[in-house]
């Protein structure tokens, strides 16, 4: 590296993301900072090499005519390449524009051509093909470039198309002629300038660029470090897309704490590359999550009977402990203290090691609610996982503390105002906000009132000061007394209860008070009623039986304590039969036909309505044989608080 | 320009007993062709695969490999010439893992003795390294990464017949001998496998012979059809040619009328 260029640059404050990495290099580089397991083997790359790939990229893209002020598009896994690109655009001046892998040629060319994107990197022949499909469409776009070279042999001919190495290299010969000509150019960023556009996947119309800035990544990242502190020995597994904020945020954690970033090798290997890294931090979507926990279970289930005795012990003393420790807050006595020694040694620590997790101090997700089922037995086996709440527009926003209660994604962080509006919907006020939508002023202004940005998520404050999500706004329902509810949230609520299958809330304007139809979960409410010794027959007769009425019970008034007074499941039935999709009630992604439920159980509604405590149902019954006969049943209707 | 010959078949003939299987087939594939071989049930297809890779001794015929005579040669030769195969039912080792089956198949380039296996040092390691790094590509170029340590045995069958073109791979063959690698598969399957034999010849060159009765992916990827018919070949040529010959049509379809 020139002299002169050192000397532009450490007076410089460290206020964009390739002067950090220019920082991290200076400091120390033959420190590993990233790992990318390919043929079988974890290679390392030290900051050196990070720094002068993404120098030497840059160059290349400067001869080949990236300026100031525009934008690189880049669509592939997650691989350092793809980080290494948005880098080297950021340190020409110029932006990065995330893409998703499973986007398809048409959303390519909008982001692309929306984006005045003139440059575009992709991973391999598959994200290549998109590009090329459209690329008339794309007078903009002056080169394509892969960094995976399989079956690209035959692309050759095609003028656009130049591989990362080719530019990598021509970069190289270019910083011999020119020795800190890199470092002149880094120096100009400044932290307000556009690091990234992420565009949101609009669920109403086009999909919106949010133009993020250095300085939103950093102090987001900084943030973050207050609720989760990173440290510089801690592994990372990058999986999620880092066209998502929130990778984006972790990537910037990696350049500020000198974490070390690992890629897995596939996205089929992640469950192994896991294990084989055993990260320190852990960013993983709901189902994956869920995934974790169905796959012990399962093996637990084909395990023979001493493991499953030893399992089911352990499993036992470990709910037991985080129960004391989470939900009562409280040192667990000694007695249980020491079992917990013993379970921990024979089970809970190789169900953590199996996993990957044995060093994972930290677990989220984000995106959608995960089950209470699936946070406490991630504490029993001791990781602790937690939720995280965050836009585009602003993040993050609020994450889950040492204690994760479920349906909620924990207080704000600090620095980040959190405010239910009148009309309950979720106002973000923080020092650093996303700089608006490209091009599209309108909708920036919509979104941005008087330094609030107004998320369009209905949301309110639970009493220990957990931000709860209920729903997006124009999905709320208001009732007669113009209080607000979200039927989907309740639902879900009801449905974390081990007892109920599915549930329908019924209200509206018309109406005061919310009532609950509600499926129970048979195997388990049976299960529990055999325990008590509640005999019954069928699934009709055991859904009518008092006991099981005020089992439920205390499952609605645990979800109504988080509700407004006013917009409370006031009263419930338990149907006879669960919802079906072959009598159309439910559709066949399972998801609940409201008006065509609403017509069908009316006479059951307008009793609960009316204030009576049964109502009899003809219920059609058909048998096996073809035959279909009227059943009338007694179903009450039951109160809650 | 015309490509040097990597085989030819002359007047191969073969039978059993009194069934005649093959009755003097001539056949030519050149260097770093892609030919099918299709024909009905019962052609003498696969009796072909046999007789050139070695596990029949034909009746009568030359087989010539790179301009050598290797009609009498024993398998295992042809199979150090560079012949390689991937056959109909899977040829794997079921106990052991997918790494390991695609290792047996670099066993040719081995050539460290016992006592340095013994103590794996020197030459043994230094071989072990190199070959793993070969079987490794290979694992990448199929995609095969998520199974790399499983036991190929527990695999689904799409995956196991991936692991035996890896295989036969492993081996560096100059000719691929394919003795129907889709039979059994799905529509994606079937999918994923004619791209990996696309691949295979364009990124590495390998001529093959590819026996196959989906015509859709035999039209789609190869560049000359030989069609058997009760041991004899009726057709040799290009895929729209061979599809438009009445002798072929009738062959699969049935003659019309002259049975009378």
């Amino acid at each position: 590296m020139g002299e002169k260029g050192k000397e532009a640059l450490t007076a410089q404050e460290l206020d964009t993301l390739p002067k950090l990495l220019w920082a991290n290099y200076r400091e120390n580089p033959f420190l590993v900072a990233m790992r990318k397991k390919d043929l079988g083997i974890w290679n390392p790359l030290t900051w050196e090499d990070c720094y002068n790939s993404v120098k030497n990229f840059a160059l290349g893209l400067h001869l080949l005519g990236f300026g100031p002020g525009e934008r690189l598009s880049i669509v592939g896994d997650n691989d350092p390449q793809w980080y290494f690109a948005e880098l080297a655009a950021q340190a020409l001046g110029g932006a990065a524009v995330g893409l998703y892998i499973d986007v398809i040629p048409s959303e390519v060319q909008y982001i692309v051509d929306h984006s005045d994107s003139t440059f575009a990197v992709a991973k391999d022949q598959e994200q290549c093909d998109k590009l090329l499909e459209v690329l008339e469409k794309l007078p903009k776009l002056k080169k394509i470039i892969y960094w995976d070279p399989k079956g690209m042999r035959s692309y050759g001919s095609i003028p656009q198309i130049i591989s990362f190495e080719e530019v990598v290299d021509l970069g190289s010969r270019h910083e011999r002629e020119h020795p800190g000509l890199f470092e002149k150019m880094l120096a100009v960023g400044k932290g307000r300038d556009t690091a990234v556009l992420c565009y949101t996947s609009g669920t109403t119309g086009l999909p919106k660029g949010a133009l993020i800035s250095h300085d939103f990544l950093i102090k987001g990242a900084r943030k973050f470090a207050l609720v989760k502190p990173w440290q510089p020995t801690d592994e990372y597994l990058s999986f999620v897309p880092l066209a998502w904020i929130a990778e984006q945020l972790f990537m910037v954690g990696w350049l500020l704490w000198k974490t070390k970033v690992n890629y897995p090798e596939s996205t089929e290997t992640i469950q192994e590359n896991i294990r084989e890294i055993g990260p320190h931090f852990l960013l993983l979507g709901p189902r994956q999550w869920q995934g974790l926990v169905s796959m012990v279970q399962m093996k637990m289930n084909d395990a023979g009977l001493l493991r499953r005795w030893v399992y089911k012990v352990s499993m036992g003393i470990g709910y037991r402990v985080s129960h004391y420790r989470f939900e009562k807050r409280q040192t667990p006595p000694v007695f249980w203290r020491l079992l917990h020694k013993l379970a921990d040694h024979s089970c809970l620590l190789h169900i953590r090691d199996q996993l990957g997790l044995r060093r994972a101090r930290t677990g989220l997700t984000g995106g959608s609610s995960l089950g209470p089922d699936v946070f406490r037995w991630f504490q029993a086996i001791g990781v602790n996982i937690g939720e995280a709440y965050g836009l585009t527009e602003v993040n993050p926003v609020a994450m889950h503390r040492e204690w994760a209660k479920a349906g909620t994604v924990g207080p704000p962080v600090p620095g980040v105002e959190v405010k239910i509006s009148e009309e309950g919907e979720v106002w973000i006020r923080s020092d650093v906000i996303f700089d608006g939508y490209h091009k599209q002023p309108e909708e920036t202004a919509q979104i941005v009132q008087d330094g609030w940005v107004k998320t369009g998520d209905a949301g309110l404050f639970d009493e220990n000061g957990h931000l709860i999500i209920l729903d997006r706004m124009k999905d709320m329902l208001t009732l007669r007394g113009g209080e607000k509810y979200s039927p989907t949230y309740i639902e879900n609520r009801l449905k974390f209860s081990p007892y109920v299958k599915d549930a329908m809330v019924v209200g509206g304007e018309k109406r005061d008070f919310l009532f609950a139809i509600i499926n129970m979960d048979f195997d388990n409410v049976g299960r529990w009623a055999e325990k008590k010794g509640i005999s019954y027959t069928t699934f009709v007769d055991l859904s009518q039986k008092k006991e099981v009425y005020e089992l439920i019970q205390k499952d609605v008034e645990r979800v109504n304590k988080d509700l407004p007074l006013k917009a409370r499941v006031k009263k419930f039935s338990l149907l006879h039969k669960e919802f079906d999709p072959d009598e159309g009630e439910l559709t066949k992604t399972r998801k609940l036909r409201r008006a065509f439920l609403e017509n069908r159980y009316k006479a059951m509604i307008q009793a609960a309505y009316a204030g009576e405590e049964k109502v009899v149902t003809e219920a059609e019954v058909k048998y096996r044989d073809g035959r279909t006969a009227a059943v009338s049943t007694e179903i009450r209707i039951w109160g809650a608080q | 320009m015309e490509k040097e010959l990597c085989l030819h078949v002359q007047g191969l003939s073969l039978s059993f007993g009194g069934v005649s299987a093959l009755q003097s087939i001539d056949l030519e594939v050149r260097e770093g062709e892609l030919v099918a071989l299709i024909g009905p049930n019962g052609a003498g297809k696969t009796c072909l695969l046999n007789c050139i890779n070695g596990f029949y001794k034909p009746d009568s015929g030359r087989i010539l490999y790179k301009g050598r005579d290797i009609t009498s040669l024993p398998l295992h030769k042809r199979a150090h010439l560079g012949m390689g195969r991937v056959f109909q039912g899977i040829q794997l080792y079921r106990g052991l893992s997918t790494l390991d089956n695609l290792m047996a198949g670099r066993q040719k380039f081995f050539k460290y003795n016992v006592l340095s296996a013994l103590w794996f040092m020197g030459r043994a390691k230094r071989e072990e390294i190199q070959q793993r790094r070969v079987v490794e590509k290979i694992i990448d170029f199929l995609e095969i990464e998520h199974v790399r340590k499983k036991m190929v045995g527990e695999l689904p069958y799409g995956l196991r017949k991936r692991i035996d073109l890896g295989r036969a791979l492993a081996m560096e063959p100059e000719l691929l001998l394919l003795d129907e690698p889709m039979a059994g598969m799905n529509l994606e399957e079937k999918e994923d496998m004619a791209r990996f034999i696309l691949d295979v010849h364009e990124e590495r060159g390998i001529s093959m012979i590819l026996v196959e009765h989906d015509m859709g992916v035999v039209m789609d990827i190869a560049q000359r059809v030989v069609v058997l018919d009760f041991g004899r070949k009726i057709a040799d040529g290009t895929p729209q040619e061979v599809s438009r010959d009445p002798e072929v049509i009738a062959a699969y379809l049935g003659q019309k009328g002259t049975q009378g």
